[in-house]
């Protein structure tokens, strides 16, 4: 029987009372890659947030590993990429490895000390993002892009489980896109990583994620691309236009 | 008088060793609140700090006795009225320091007659700091940094990005609230260094000199200590040696420093700019 990493059963937020989300229920299996999409505004980034239990939800029900959100305590098979990357502030005086490193604090007891061995597991996830030479860098001295690889590298770098990334690819050049939706495939083939992946990128995402899971407030629609693309009632929703975007490159 | 010959006096020694402490926790500090952008928390628990050392002296209470835990509370409570009422930090910090100045006037207003010791309050005088002043402060320094260094990483990671550290399992709430604690324990503390008026320089000045030169939030530490140090001492010897008041001296001292980092960090950059 698959192993439910994420369970949200009739999940309802709202902010200032203006509803952000009605009755959204699904569930996420070990080793699946869900690309979470939907309009500005449709609640995904709330979603996120409340999976992760940085927003307390109204009413509903969240599980992360089978444990409640309000009791999960096992972080370390968490990894996270928020989406405000505009929020970084450039003069703040970090390295890219003093960054990257703080990815590995949720496997860490009290006091969390980087030690010397944890070297080689940062030089191998600078490797793999290919930002080995801006390893000594300053981070406010980066690129939008090259920032981007070194938040995506703090989530990964303490190979989680599960993966939320909320619209990683943002800043990054179409070059660079296709290299890091390939390691996120990788990391789900083979460590049977599960993932979650906001995006507004409806071309690329049915390219590499095998669920849909596209909210408007409401959740639309959840399932396999198969179904999604067989869809009578999708067409209908979103418009054969949007539907064949999605669906050409799957 | 050769200026090592004043070590010999025992208000001297208290001043360098009781300055130093205090130099290291505000200087590593700062450089927090600063990246947080809630440095002038320094200059609203300092406002706290005349009403209670006027609280203080209208009992006839020690003024460090009823500052510590006066302010704290203060702090505590500029953090729920920016967690609760809406209220961005800045406009927090405007309504407890406030309070705080107001009750202080009031007070001596009412009582009278010791104005002169809550202007002595106000500016300071680190070579007047008692033996019991000094085992006060040299003890609640080092709980104070012996905390910092123990939640180093904790701390690291939520000043740079508060969300992703919730995710990693830190509890950011209480990290929060046990930072604004130590923030009135040590704008309390420095109270005899610099005096209440220029308590937020000895917690600013540093961590902006640090951070026009360092790369990394350890160098920013410390670089940041080493420039708390430096002003601390150097602005102790140079009152004696110039017959200045101490606590401007050890602030103006802070400046300088800043203003050579800058420019330093200006040279740098246009040297890079111009070799590329």
């Amino acid at each position: 029987m698959p192993v439910k990493i994420i369970e949200v059963d009739h999940l309802h937020f709202s902010y200032n009372s203006i509803p952000v989300l009605e009755d959204v229920s699904f569930c996420v299996e070990a080793g699946s890659f869900v690309g979470l999409v939907g309009p500005n505004g449709s609640g995904k980034t709330t979603l996120v947030k409340l999976i992760l239990g940085l927003a307390t939800c109204g009413r509903g029900v969240i599980r992360l590993f089978g444990q409640d959100i309000s009791d999960f305590r096992l972080w370390a098979k968490v990894g996270y990429l928020p989406q405000s990357l505009s929020a970084l502030n450039p003069y703040f005086p970090s390295t890219v490895r003093e960054i990257v490193a703080l990815g590995l604090l949720s496997g860490k007891r009290f006091p969390r000390i980087i030690a010397r061995s944890d070297k080689r597991v940062i030089d191998g996830v600078l490797d793999l993002l290919g930002i080995t030479s801006i390893g000594d860098t300053r981070v406010g001295e980066l690129s939008g892009g090259q920032q981007q690889r070194v938040l995506i590298a703090r989530a990964m770098v303490n190979e989680p489980a599960l993966l939320i990334l909320d619209e990683p690819t943002a800043a990054l050049d179409p070059e660079a896109r296709e290299s890091f939706f390939s390691i996120l495939k990788n990391l789900q083939e083979i460590r049977n990583t599960s993932i979650i992946l906001v995006t507004h990128d409806i071309g690329s995402i049915g390219k590499y994620a095998d669920h849909l899971l596209w909210i408007d407030r409401k959740l639309l629609f959840y399932g396999g691309f198969d179904e999604f693309c067989q869809s009578d009632r999708m067409t209908r929703l979103f418009g054969a236009d949007s539907q064949h975007i999605i669906c050409h490159r799957h | 008088m050769e200026l090592l010959e004043y070590l010999q006096y025992g208000f001297i020694q208290r001043a360098l060793i009781c300055g130093s402490f205090i130099a290291l926790l505000c200087s590593t500090l700062g450089v927090i609140l600063v990246l947080r952008r809630f440095s002038l928390i320094g200059d609203g628990l300092a406002h706290v700090t005349f009403g209670s050392v006027a609280l203080g002296l209208f009992f006839r209470v020690y003024p460090l006795y009823v500052s510590i835990p006066l302010v704290m509370l203060c702090s505590l409570g500029i953090l729920k009225l920016t967690q609760r009422a809406r209220l961005y930090g800045d406009a927090a910090i405007g309504v407890v320091s406030s309070f705080g100045i107001a009750g202080g006037v009031l007070l001596a207003s009412v009582a009278g007659g010791f104005n002169v010791d809550l202007f002595s309050y106000l500016f300071g005088n680190i070579l007047a700091i008692g033996q019991v002043e000094m085992y006060i402060s040299v003890a609640l320094s080092i709980v104070v940094l012996a905390v910092i260094l123990l939640f180093f990483n904790d701390i690291f990671s939520m000043t740079f990005d508060e969300e992703f550290a919730r995710v990693s399992g830190i509890g950011t709430e209480r990290l929060n609230t046990t930072l604004v604690l130590l923030t009135a324990v040590t704008v309390v503390l420095s109270m005899n260094v610099v005096g209440i008026m220029l308590i937020s320089a000895l917690l600013i000045l540093p961590a902006v000199t640090a951070l026009q030169l360092a790369k990394g939030f350890k160098d920013a530490m410390l670089i940041s200590a080493c420039a708390a140090l430096a002003s601390v001492v150097g602005g102790v010897f140079i009152s004696l040696a110039m017959n200045l008041p101490t606590g401007a001296t050890i602030v103006m001292t802070n400046f300088l420093l800043f203003l050579t980092a800058f420019a330093f960090r200006v040279a740098r950059q246009r040297s890079h700019a111009a070799k590329s």
